[in-house]
């Protein structure tokens, strides 16, 4: 911790701390992801849009908007949302949850259903909106907010059932379009609370019931899961085709890998390679050497934010800093066991690198709340 | 101020929380680890079986066929009788399509707009087969019609998953023209009769390949093969002057039923070929279709057999296939063997009874009250059979045989098309006095068209025997000449005096004699009838080959009409010479201005009339008539 109190030494001469690692990092991954979305997607962009940068593009102007966010984010005082504001007549945390709500609402009532679940909002020359993804910030200040109030009421279940039933509508609604990113939200609101608690027996006895169901699940109706199916045999099943091409192209990359650009998966094997499925493609052209390095700086991401929330200045900071951790920490994982074939199928993009602009720009918010929260830490404790 | 936070940092995280923090990061660096052994396990384990299915599957969108396009045929001209059309397939893709449901909709619109198709059975087809990335749709669709598709698909990005594969077909503009001579190809590019068959390798050419393999380094090299087209043949027939021929022979086929009927128009200087047609041919687009000969209940009647049997005899060359006996037309060969062996000249004269009597035989001539007496000129021009057999007399079998040899009759003529048949003579030892005496006036033996044509080229072209042919130049694909045939001289048949004695006898017996309907307004034609008895002789059924052999202009041919007409139906008419006759002349006035043969204003070719009997009677000459059956009394 030399270095930390180096750091320290120098904070006491500026006051104010401000975590220019994880600025870095952060902008150093969105930066890799550009690369990598125009590497993935040039090929099929020139093939069906006479484009090749036509991805690029996109996904470069929300990381520009997103960096810009994440700035002005990380200059406000993240207590001003759990604030009393004059010209407000509710804290804006509960503003964001009345909106939140009312999105997801009208997305389950009046969303047109186009092969499946609706999950965006169109808003016509922008895109699509995707209001989950506001939904995660909800959850993760809403949560912290709770459990700050009393974060003694955690030590029993019934603490826990509280705040689960506050949340509960929102994830709800969630989970009712998509599985995936109610996962997300769960591990956010369960990771806070797990923090917070200082009794956690009730956490394990939730987690076995909880492996104890899905093996059940697994057992007596396995032919009801087909991702299931799909997961045991993917080289056979018909439904595998887009892990086993992501497989092929991890396979490929060897140590590596190919080089920047000259995977041959993407060429129309991998479908929406640029999605959800990139880190195949990262495997494959920069080989397990460019893979652990990315794996490395998501780890090196998770530590910056680990230390913002060790050293906090109140409760409520250390709580975000958590919850944007296990967020990301979760994504990663889920993302990567995926297309490893490690886990059954379920689309969640890598954070900061897959083509997604929504997707992006709320985590670099999420990240601007966490610098926020670095720039109150004091120098001189 | 920063008292009072420090108050309220109070609430901050407590060791406690901070333990579980880092058992939470603890966590997630253990999964990371995992994760990395995972892909570790992946490259270790299914690494080298993976790749392998990657480029696999690579290599399968690469291997592409470039087909070679055939070679033209063409006529002297420069008119493509064949050539190799560039035609599209429909390929349907609807791994593509389904991959955007924003494509489905526009791209089926465009291919049911262009091509007509039942937008019903193409969503099925998307839906049944979602993965499929080659359904071949239709096959064989022009140019205009991908032109007109990919207009649209440059309008609407959306239209996606619709490729063209290219092929080519033979196509025949004129259809039925020449179709003998042409010949037809099977899967596109296998020839299987006429031109097509006999010059297949010139015409075939290489297909090209475009593939892709990986180098030491794993890059893909794609490699792309070109094909190489095969040659252009040149052939020497003149479209304009077979579209008549095969236009006059069709009307004659409408007015006189017969077994065969073969036209042959050579140049007499080269043994080029004009025109060679035999019945009424058939359709070298479609060559299995039989319906210009037989009505659809005729044809659903047929066993396979029968069809196959039709079919061969549709197919059959009639021009080069089929021998039988010449007849009178013959005659000039035995004349022009006897005046090079100086056994008779222009001023010898034969008698003739009406008849011959040889080794006890009677052998009728075709005027049974007898010519009289007949100088040689005469003999051809009243076709005198007695005459002809006092000339042979003087020949004599070994001689007479080795002219025939001569004069090419032994031997195929190796003209260039497959099929050719070879000629029935009778042999040395067989030839005693009454064969010698039938086959001075081409009875008693066989022989093919081209043969006959061929061989009287050279006696009225001053004696030069050239090998008759179809094509006269072959071109490779850059333009430039490879092969050309200006004419083979295979030997030298007659003299220069031989040959112009025949010149003005044919002249004459067109001009006077028995082959006067062959007369063509402002021409000089020359030539020789033929009636000849066929197969069994026998008088209540016999059937008879008329035929009639000419030359234009009869002073200095530049071109030589064969015409033979087998058993024709008509009781009446079925030994009338005249027949042929009439129809050289009328094929003769329509061809002879496309073969730059033009008629003279005046008329002032002045045949030697000391060739003639001061007694002869020139409206005293029949048309030749039937020949008595040689085993007459």
């Amino acid at each position: 911790m030399t270095r930390d109190e180096m750091e320290q030494g120098k904070k006491l001469k500026k006051r104010r701390y401000y975590d220019y690692t994880l600025l870095f990092l952060v902008l150093f991954l969105v930066c890799f992801g550009l690369v990598m979305v125009y590497s993935v997607s040039y090929y099929n962009a020139n093939k069906y849009y006479n484009d090749p940068t036509l991805f690029l593009r996109k996904q470069a102007i929300f990381a520009v908007v997103g960096t810009a966010m994440m700035i002005v984010i990380s200059k406000i005082d993240y207590r001003i949302y759990i604030s009393k504001l004059p010209f407000l007549p509710v804290k804006p945390i509960v503003l964001l949850y009345i909106v939140c709500f009312g999105l997801q609402l009208y997305l389950v009532l009046f969303g047109q259903s186009t092969g499946g679940s609706q999950r965006w909002i169109e808003l016509g020359s922008f895109g699509k909106f995707q209001p989950s993804e506001i939904t995660k910030i909800c959850v993760l200040l809403c949560t912290s907010y709770l459990v700050k109030l009393a974060p003694r009421r955690l030590d029993n279940l019934r603490g826990f059932l509280r705040i689960f039933l506050i949340m509960s509508p929102l994830v709800a609604l969630v989970a009712w379009e998509n599985f995936s990113t109610a996962l997300v939200t769960g591990v956010i609101l369960v990771s806070i609370c797990f923090v917070a608690s200082r009794k956690k027996g009730y956490y394990l006895w939730g987690l076995l019931l909880l492996v104890v169901a899905a093996v059940c699940l697994i057992i007596f109706f396995p032919y009801r899961i087909e991702r299931f199916q799909v997961w045991m045999n993917i080289e056979t099943h018909p439904k595998g085709y887009q892990i086993l091409q992501g497989l092929y192209a991890i396979a490929s990359g060897g140590l590596f890998g190919k080089g920047l650009g000259q995977g041959i998966q993407k060429l129309g094997y991998i479908p929406e390679a640029h999605n959800d499925m990139i880190f195949s493609v990262i495997c494959e052209e920069l080989g397990m050497i460019g893979a652990f390095a990315v794996l490395f700086l998501f780890v090196l991401m998770l530590w910056r934010i680990f230390l913002v929330a060790i050293n906090a200045q109140d409760l409520f900071g250390s709580l975000i800093a958590t919850g944007v951790m296990a967020q990301i920490a979760v994504q990663v994982l889920i993302n990567v066991a995926v297309v490893t074939n490690t886990i059954p199928s379920t689309g969640i993009p890598l954070p900061f690198i897959s083509y997604g602009g929504s997707s992006l720009l709320v985590l670099m918010m999420e990240l601007g709340i966490v610098l926020g929260v670095s720039n109150r830490i004091e120098g001189e404790r | 101020m920063v008292r009072r936070r420090k108050k309220t940092s109070a609430k901050k995280l407590t060791r406690k929380m901070q333990g579980t923090l880092l058992f939470v990061f603890c966590v997630i660096l253990l999964c990371v680890g995992v994760i990395c052994g995972r892909i570790v396990y992946i490259n270790a384990n299914d690494g080298e079986r993976y790749e392998k299915k990657a480029l696999v599957q690579q290599s399968i969108g690469t291997n592409a066929n470039l087909p070679y396009k055939r070679g033209d045929i063409l006529d002297r001209n420069g008119v493509a009788l064949a050539k190799s059309v560039k035609v599209y397939n429909v390929i349907f893709d609807p791994s593509i399509i389904n991959s955007d449901e924003k494509f489905g909709e526009p791209t089926i619109g465009a291919l049911v707009e262009v091509y007509g198709l039942d937008a019903a059975e193409l969503y099925q087809i998307l839906s049944e087969k979602p993965k499929s990335a080659y359904i071949r749709l239709l096959r064989r669709q022009s140019y205009e019609s991908m032109e007109a598709f990919r207009a649209l698909a440059q309008e609407n990005k959306y239209i996606k998953g619709v490729w063209f594969e290219e092929e080519y077909i033979r196509n025949y503009p004129f259809g039925r023209l020449a179709s003998h001579v042409i010949g037809y190809t099977v899967a596109g590019d296998v020839g299987t009769w006429g031109i097509e068959q006999y010059y297949n390798s010139e015409l075939s050419g290489t297909n090209g390949r475009e593939y892709g393999y990986y180098d030491a380094g794993l890059n893909l090299i794609k490699v792309s093969k070109s094909a190489v087209d095969g040659h252009t043949i040149i052939s020497t027939l003149d479209v304009n002057v077979q579209e008549r021929v095969e236009k006059k022979v069709d009307e004659f086929l409408a007015e006189w039923p017969c077994n065969n009927i073969g036209v042959l128009v050579m140049n007499p200087n080269n043994g080029a070929i004009y025109a060679m047609a035999s019945n009424k041919g058939f359709d070298l687009n479609n060559p299995r279709d039989l319906s210009a000969y037989y009505s659809e209940e005729e044809l659903a009647l047929m066993s396979e057999a029968e069809e196959l049997t039709a079919l061969n005899r549709m197919w059959r060359n009639f021009c080069i296939s089929d021998t039988y006996e010449p007849g009178s037309t013959f005659k000039p060969f035995t004349v022009a063997a006897a005046l090079e062996e100086n056994l008779v000249s222009a001023d010898n004269t034969f008698q003739c009874n009406g008849y011959q009597m040889i080794a006890g035989w009677r052998i009728n001539c075709n005027k049974r009250s007898g010519h009289g007496t007949v100088t040689l000129a005469e003999s051809l021009m009243k076709s005198c059979n007695p005459a002809l057999m006092q000339i042979v007399e003087k020949l004599e079998r070994d001689k007479f045989y080795s002219y025939q040899q001569h004069f090419g009759f032994g031997q195929t003529t190796g003209v260039d098309l497959p099929g050719e048949a070879n000629s029935i003579l009778i042999d040395k030892e067989n030839l005693n006095v009454t064969e010698l005496a039938t086959s001075s006036f081409g009875q008693s033996f066989n022989i093919t068209m081209v043969q006959l044509a061929s061989a009287f080229c050279s006696l009225v072209n001053g004696g030069n025997y050239y090998q008759p042919h179809v094509v006269s130049e072959i071109r490779d694909n850059s333009g430039a000449t490879i092969y050309e045939n200006n004419g083979v001289l295979v030997n030298v048949s007659v003299s220069a005096q031989t040959s112009e004695f025949l010149r003005d006898a044919l002249y004459m017996t067109v001009e006077s004699g028995t082959a006067s309907p062959a007369k063509v307004e402002g021409y000089l034609v020359g030539g020789k009838t033929g009636t000849a008895q066929k197969g069994v002789r026998d008088k209540e059924n016999q059937k008879y080959v008329v035929s009639f052999i000419g030359c234009s202009p009869a002073d200095k041919p530049e071109v030589v009409i064969y015409v033979v007409i087998d058993e024709i139906y008509n009781e009446e008419k079925k030994a009338s010479s005249s027949l042929a006759t009439k129809l050289t002349s009328e094929i003769l006035e329509e061809i002879l201005p496309f073969l730059s043969v033009y008629p003279e204003g005046e008329i002032d070719y002045h045949v030697d009339l000391s060739l003639l009997n001061p007694d002869t009677d020139l409206n005293d000459i029949d048309e030749e008539g039937a020949i008595e059956p040689q085993q007459g009394t």
